[in-house]
């Protein structure tokens, strides 16, 4: 059987590469997608918390998680969308219009 | 066992994950992406969440990649839906051919072919049908169908029908990429009130005409065959398919 600190350590790993996508990528999309792999290795980890307690508080809160990334995805990427048609180009550097 | 099978969809998981991060092409970073959302739904299925794992599929493969993919298609314009369209004339014939579709689909005579007279009850366009053409059409499609050899003669005449539909449709792709203009188009008004197809839009009204008369003959089988059978047919072919 696997233990639940492997599942644990993957789910780290996971949201590492994603803190590293959003910190690294230019590309807002791409940036989205890594928050996309961040919120996956978190459902990871409730999943396998959930395992470890015994109940399955964890899979309820995952389906909560999934459904705010679906609706987070459509607002973002209409954002995205209506940022392109503004500027002409995606770069994220750009895109400092709410900076103090 | 299962601590193998771990360690394999973890390395997939992981890798799927750097490769999100380091390639460059966005549209490669959503098919990692991809990988990495099916490894981590097996990983749900491992600890026996199995509805987890369905609904990791569906919502994310689903339905978040797909307006990803989207999103990134829309930002990286092609050339492909814009400019002109030098197919135009065989794309509006495909809506000729879908419209023959969903009058009488040809599915349901398939399934009878061959069994028999009782069978032609359920026929979408029997003898009954040859009635309602113009005389013309009747005159060329001849005598009312009798038995299996009769629906073959019209089958043949609606894939000839077909195929005259695929020839003009040819033709008017020539005459606009040669950059002329359809004739009859210049004609003086007398002339074009006496033809009923020499108004400016030469082709569509025909083409409209045709295809509701095509679409009252009974279909069969032998119409896929007399479509690529039809000598006048390999020049429409080579030359969208070829050049």
């Amino acid at each position: 059987m696997v233990p639940e600190s492997a599942y644990v350590a993957l789910s780290a790993v996971l949201f590492t590469t994603g803190v590293v996508g959003v910190l690294v990528r230019r590309n807002p999309l791409v940036i989205f997608m890594s928050i996309e792999l961040m919120l996956n290795a978190a459902n990871l980890a409730l999943v396998a918390f959930g395992q470890r307690h015994g109940n399955t508080d964890g899979q309820v809160l995952v389906l909560f998680v999934m459904t705010v990334a679906a609706a987070e995805v459509a607002v973002g990427l209409a954002i995205i969308l209506s940022i392109f048609r503004l500027r002409r180009r995606l770069n994220i550097d750009d895109l400092n219009l709410m900076r103090w | 066992m299962a601590l193998v099978a771990f360690g394999i969809v973890a390395l997939i998981a992981v890798g799927s994950g750097i490769g999100l991060v380091v390639r460059r092409n966005p549209i490669h970073g959503a098919l990692f992406l991809v990988v990495n959302l099916a490894s981590v739904a097996i990983l749900y299925l491992q600890m026996r969440a199995e509805f987890l794992a369905l609904a990791q599929v569906i919502i994310y493969a689903g339905a978040i990649m797909v307006l990803f993919v989207f999103a990134i298609m829309v930002l990286i314009p092609g050339k492909e839906e814009t400019g002109p369209d030098p197919k135009r004339p065989v794309r509006l014939l495909a809506i000729a051919l879908a419209g023959l579709l969903l009058i009488d689909p040809p599915l349901h005579d398939l399934e009878h072919a061959g069994t028999g007279p009782a069978s032609r009850q359920h026929r979408g366009g029997g003898p009954a049908a040859l009635h309602r053409l113009p005389p013309a059409l009747r005159d060329r499609l001849g005598p009312a169908p009798r038995g299996h050899c009769g629906s073959v003669g019209t089958g043949q005449a609606k894939g000839v029908i077909i195929c005259r539909l695929m020839k003009k449709a040819h033709l008017r792709r020539r005459l606009s990429s040669e950059g002329g203009t359809p004739p009859f188009r210049n004609l003086p008004p007398s002339l074009r009130e006496r033809s009923p197809r020499s108004n400016g839009e030469c082709g569509c009204a025909s083409l409209r005409r045709t295809t509701a008369y095509a679409s009252v003959v009974p279909p069969f089988a032998a119409l896929h065959l007399d479509l690529f059978d039809q000598p006048e047919l390999t020049g429409v072919f080579h030359d969208s398919y070829g050049s």
